[in-house]
This record gives structure tokens, C-alpha cells and sequence, in this order.
């Protein structure tokens, strides 16, 4: 990731730089602070990659970012994201990042073994925003966190809670969930785009023989924003999102 | 798992049973079930839980279950947790007033400790409903007063009786104050493994990818 000026967007407007310059234009600056923000997209579309630029560009600015992984194991993550030149290894020695969690099978084992549920793990979550006074939280994902509730009433239950939690507690959070593939279904458990304050789409466009990559933002209160469809890639330098160029070539 | 209103309902039909059993079903339960000191001392250490069952007469008794079902609707209100709630309940019955009774060694009987304990909880809670708990600390003090306070200045018999009926309701009232802190701070340490599931499963990757 090329290492663009550490300084904020900011400069007074209270936003939150999202970690890539064309969706920071495409939302008129940033995000704005303690608000859960709802990243969908299908398999493989960048979500973790477009998490951990937010989460790296917060720790860049000193603010302190909480990553929750349901996915995969820390070293797998680290590695990962280290190719696109996010050295989450520095900051997390330097205080201003956390990583919690792993695979899921993991923390459902451990949850049974202590007899926890979905409230403790939110109780965890608040403490540690509130211990570390954590600006920016990327919980991935929330389908998988959802599934860790019995039933439909129980998942939702914990998805408002945990959102009211995040907000509350000041932090703005990115809340990565699975879109099935070629549906516009946004979330699993059909509630997760209404509690939220703003969803942010990727698309995966077929154009001939490929795949064209777009991003949109379905909704953000409190903002006006872009609401076009732009296109946006997964280079080595990780996401870079081109807010000026239409999504399909005119001919 | 019972749900909290279904403990609650439990609760009520228990000790409202209770408080009923102990009036109507037993002769005498007065001299046999309240705290006199010198009972207690020839062995009758029963005493100590019992009296809290027991009522003088009618009015004191549908006072307290009143007041109880007041305590209770209001819990199940402010959704505290039902185990809590009786926990403290039950102990605020049983210690609050004891250290004043060891002094004073006057026979005690009544839920009215415990009742008082209740509110005291319920005045913890009561963020919940965007009221300042020292507010409602406030004016339970001072609706326990009111009599003693009323007999002072207006004159009248039992003052020194309302005074110290009064001072026992406080008792039990900060006894709840404490007693419900501690509980709910004890619970919260004792589930400290049930809130690092996160951190805990996260070190141990790097545990594992260490060996």
C-alpha cells in the first residue's frame, strides 16, 4: 500500500479517513465517527482487504483500531495483508491495534467449554473499546458472528445489541458480511441493513469472459455521498477504488 | 433456561406464600418466628431467617406484600436479573438489621429490611428509565422519614418507635445498596473467562503457531 500522507482527512470535518482515497472522495471525506457501517459483498471481493485499510489508516493516525476475526487465524491474516504492505505486526507493538479472535470453530469451542454466548462476547468487545478508547472496529464477519446466536430472534438480537454497543461506546465500526453470489440480498438475517447507518455494496460485475469489480454506497445517514457505481481493483498495493471512472467502458 | 418474568412469578408465588402460610397457617407466629434477643441466645438461631416471614398483623403484612409486588413488577420492569434480584433480596432480609439488633436487642419481625433492600436495587436500576439513582436514593430516605419526621414536628405517640422502625428500613435499604454492588461486581469478576473467549482464542493461535 503506497503510504499516503499520514495526516487525517479530518482537518476539523470530524470524518474518519476510510484507508482509500477514492472511497474517502466517494463519501465526500470519510466516514462519519461512531457510526456502524455495513461492508456486503460476495466471496472474494475484498472485503477483509477493504477492512484492513480502514483499521490500518486509524492506527497510522494514532487512533486505536480493534480487529474481530471470525474467518481466520492471526498469523494467516498478518502474512496476508503484509503482501499488500499493511504491517500490522509494528502497529500492533506500538499500541494502536488489536486483533481478537479466530476461526470460528475456535471461539465456538472455547464459548462451550466456558458456557459463554453471544452477550459475553460483546461485553468483551465493549470493554476493550473502552479500555483502549478504540475509534475504529471491523468485525469480520458478521454472518459468522450471527451464527453463533440459536436462533433467528436470538441472531438479530445480538447484531442490535453489538451495534448499539459500537455506537455508544463512540467507535465507528465496519461490519463486514457475505452477500450470496448473483443475489441483491444484502444480508443474512434481513435486518442487518436497516439497524445500520450506512451500507457500502461490492459488486462483481461479469463483462464478457471477466469479472469487473464495483463498488457503491447504498446508504450513509447523515451524509451526502456518491451514488454512483464505481469501479475499484485489488492491486498489490491493496484496494484502490477510482471514483471518477465509470463502472463500464463507453464505446 | 427459565426466562426472568417465569423466575419472578416463582418468586412472588413463594414468598407471597410464605408471608401467607406464616401469618394464617401458624399459630402464635409472632412469639415463635421473630428475632428476640433473648431467645436467640438459648438456641433458637432460626430466628434469624424467620422473622422476616413473620407479620404482626394484617395491615403490616399486606404492606409488605404490596410492596413486594411492587418490587417485583418494577425489577421485571428494569430487567434486572431475577437470581440477583432474590439473592439480595433474601441476605438484605437476613443481615441488614442484625448489627443494630445486636445493639439495641429489640425483637425484630417483618420483610421490611428486605422489602427496602429491594428498592434500593430497583434505585440502582433506575438509569434504565433516565432517573438519577441518587435522586431516588434521595426520596426513599426521605419517604422513610416522613413519619418519624412528622411526629417530631407535629407532636404525637411512638415517636421514638417510628424513629427506630425507620432507621431499620435504612438498614436494609443501604445494606441493598451494598449488597447488590457487590453481587453484580462479584458476578462480573467471576465471568471474566466468559469474556476474554476472543482474546483467549487469539492467544492461543500464537501459542500454537509458536510450537
Amino acid at each position: 500500500m503506497s503510504d499516503e500522507s499520514v495526516e487525517s482527512t479530518n482537518s476539523g470535518s470530524g470524518r474518519l479517513n476510510a484507508g482509500i482515497d477514492g472511497l474517502n472522495k466517494m463519501l465526500l471525506g470519510g466516514f462519519l465517527p461512531a457510526r456502524n457501517i455495513l461492508l456486503c459483498g460476495p466471496s472474494g471481493s475484498g472485503k477483509s482487504t477493504f477492512g484492513m485499510h480502514f483499521i490500518h489508516r486509524g492506527a497510522l493516525e494514532k487512533q486505536h483500531s480493534l480487529y474481530i476475526t471470525l474467518e481466520e487465524s492471526k498469523a494467516k491474516l498478518y502474512e496476508d495483508m503484509a503482501k499488500f504492505g499493511l504491517d500490522l505486526k509494528a502497529l500492533e507493538k506500538d499500541g494502536y491495534f488489536t486483533f481478537i479472535g479466530g476461526p470460528l470453530a475456535d471461539v465456538s469451542d472455547y464459548m462451550q467449554k466456558v458456557d459463554a454466548t453471544t452477550d459475553h462476547l460483546i461485553m468483551e468487545i465493549q470493554e476493550i473499546v473502552k479500555k483502549y478508547k478504540t475509534k475504529r472496529v471491523v468485525i469480520d464477519s458478521l454472518n459468522l458472528f450471527s451464527m453463533l446466536g440459536l436462533t433467528l430472534a436470538a441472531r438479530r438480537s445480538a447484531i442490535a445489541k453489538l451495534c448499539n454497543v459500537l455506537s455508544s461506546c463512540g467507535a465507528a465500526s465496519l461490519l463486514l458480511s457475505e452477500m450470496p453470489e448473483g443475489t441483491h440480498v444484502l444480508s443474512k438475517d434481513g435486518i442487518e441493513e436497516f439497524i445500520v447507518d450506512g451500507v457500502v455494496v461490492l459488486y462483481h460485475f461479469k463483462e464478457g469472459s471477466k469479472f469487473v469489480q464495483g463498488i457503491g454506497i447504498r446508504k450513509m445517514r447523515g451524509t451526502n455521498h456518491e451514488r454512483e457505481i464505481r469501479p475499484y481493483a485489488i492491486t498489490d498495493e491493496g484496494v484502490v477504488v477510482y471514483p471518477d471512472e465509470p463502472l463500464f467502458a463507453e464505446f | 433456561m427459565l426466562n426472568d418474568k417465569v423466575k419472578y412469578a416463582f418468586v412472588a408465588a413463594l414468598l407471597g406464600s410464605v408471608y401467607w402460610f406464616f401469618f394464617f397457617g401458624i399459630d402464635d407466629a409472632v412469639t415463635k418466628f421473630s428475632l428476640m434477643y433473648d431467645k436467640v441466645l438459648l438456641g433458637e438461631y432460626w430466628r434469624l431467617f424467620s422473622y422476616q416471614f413473620a407479620h404482626i398483623d394484617t395491615s403490616h403484612l399486606y404492606e409488605n406484600m404490596i410492596s413486594l409486588a411492587l418490587i417485583i413488577i418494577l425489577a421485571i420492569e428494569l430487567k434486572i436479573n431475577a437470581n440477583d434480584m432474590t439473592s439480595v433480596y433474601l441476605l438484605t432480609g437476613l443481615l441488614a438489621v442484625l448489627p443494630l439488633w445486636i445493639f439495641t436487642h429489640s425483637t425484630l419481625l417483618g420483610a421490611s429490611a428486605a422489602i427496602y433492600g429491594g428498592f434500593a436495587m430497583m434505585s440502582l436500576n433506575l438509569r434504565k428509565f433516565a432517573i438519577s439513582p441518587l435522586f431516588a436514593i434521595f426520596v426513599i430516605i426521605l419517604f422513610s422519614m416522613i413519619k418519624p419526621i412528622n411526629l417530631f414536628f407535629f407532636g404525637g405517640d411512638g415517636l421514638e418507635h417510628a424513629f427506630m422502625q425507620a432507621v431499620l428500613h435504612l438498614c436494609g435499604f443501604f445494606f441493598g445498596l451494598v449488597a447488590y454492588q457487590i453481587f453484580v461486581k462479584a458476578k462480573f469478576v467471576a465471568t471474566k473467562r466468559k469474556r476474554e473467549c476472543l482474546m483467549r482464542v487469539s492467544n492461543q493461535q500464537i501459542v500454537e503457531a509458536e510450537d
